[in-house]
């Protein structure tokens, strides 16, 4: 093995040790620096969950919101019947425009798709912030709504 | 002063390539920190308690490797380094994809589509090809030995071996400076 190939494992080493010590640097001075262990997953409530039968009868006696937690490209691909899109990563951007169809009494159905989406969850989470506490999930929201054949609609938001 | 060998130009682009995907790719990851521990954690190959830490370290490590690249310090190890770390990227895309899951790839923002898939592999089997090639041509031209060479033959009667087999002979002379192209 020549000098310069056995030079290059510590060096590929020091490179690695190099971005640990900058991760931990940068990750202490940053503003929007993460706890290096990560907290606990908060699990939610089994009463925070709502079946997708019951979903069902609230969308057809129109006695909820449905509001679609996901980007607005996924939501223009598909989405529940009537469901107002408020995606979750940009909440507080799109959150006024739907605020005067709203009131803190209104029951919200949350979704967004798949069993390890969280953004129905965030969503969750920015809505009681502002007191919209009458919140409920439809877990793996949209698949489970396609699959089981209620309606759909595709397009963007009015 | 003569101009570098064509294999240096091609070592630049390559570093620029590789490198510079890499320094884009970690620095995305690392202006939303958050975003990307979401990400990793939909991997679910993390214990949950080391997201984080995953979230943090990996983008810095892809950073570092990638300027090392770009500046052409060290470069062999750097490169050494990126192959590692999509060989790396390859498996957890992989795996993801073998097990259906519907999830943010977390690779290049949204390059490549949204979510995880094909694209997303193709793009990570080139950068390794890229760096495997840099790992492996960064042995035949390294950056200073090519100015070096070429500075001397401005200045010293012509040889008649290539610039390639007096760069060989050198090394062979000189193990020491073989071993580290900068010095």
């Amino acid at each position: 093995m020549s000098a310069w190939r056995r030079a290059s494992l510590p060096q590929a080493l020091g490179i690695v040790l190099f971005g640990i010590g900058a991760g931990l640097a940068g990750n202490q001075i940053s503003p929007r620096g993460l706890p290096l262990m990560a907290p606990p997953k908060p699990t939610e409530q089994a009463e925070a969950f709502i079946a997708l039968d019951q979903a069902k009868q609230l969308w057809h006696g129109g006695a909820a919101f449905f509001l679609d937690a996901r980007e607005p490209a996924d939501y223009a691909a598909g989405h529940i019947g009537n469901a107002l899109n408020l995606p979750a990563q940009s909440f507080a951007q799109h959150f006024g425009d739907l605020a005067p169809r709203l009131t803190r009494a209104s029951l919200l159905i949350l979704y967004c798709d798949g069993a390890e989406c969280e953004l129905s969850h965030r969503l969750r989470e920015s809505l009681r912030q502002l007191g919209y506490t009458n919140t409920h999930l439809l877990f793996n929201g949209w698949t489970a709504w396609r699959q089981a054949g209620l309606p759909t609609t595709a397009g963007g938001q009015e | 002063m003569k101009s570098p060998p064509v294999g240096y130009w091609i070592n630049g682009v390559l570093r620029l390539l590789v490198g510079g995907a890499f320094v884009v790719a970690g620095a995305l990851k690392i202006a939303d920190p958050a975003k990307f521990a979401l990400d990793v954690s939909h991997y679910r190959l993390v214990p949950h308690a080391l997201v984080n830490l995953v979230a943090i370290l990996v983008p810095w490590i892809e950073v570092t490797a990638g300027a090392f690249v770009v500046a052409g310090i060290w470069l062999r190890a750097a490169a050494l380094v990126i192959t590692s770390l999509t060989v790396m990227f390859f498996a957890v895309i992989g795996s993801a994809l073998a097990r259906g899951l519907n999830i943010e790839c977390g690779c290049f923002g949204t390059l490549g589509g949204k979510h995880v898939g094909l694209v997303n592999l193709a793009i990570d089997a080139t950068l390794f090809l890229l760096a495997a090639l840099l790992a492996r041509r960064s042995q035949d031209w390294p950056a200073k030995e090519i100015f070096r060479e070429a500075g001397a033959q401005d200045s010293a009667p012509p040889r008649e071996a290539s610039p390639k087999a007096v760069l060989q002979t050198e090394r062979g002379s000189h193990p020491s400076v073989c071993g580290d192209p900068l010095r």
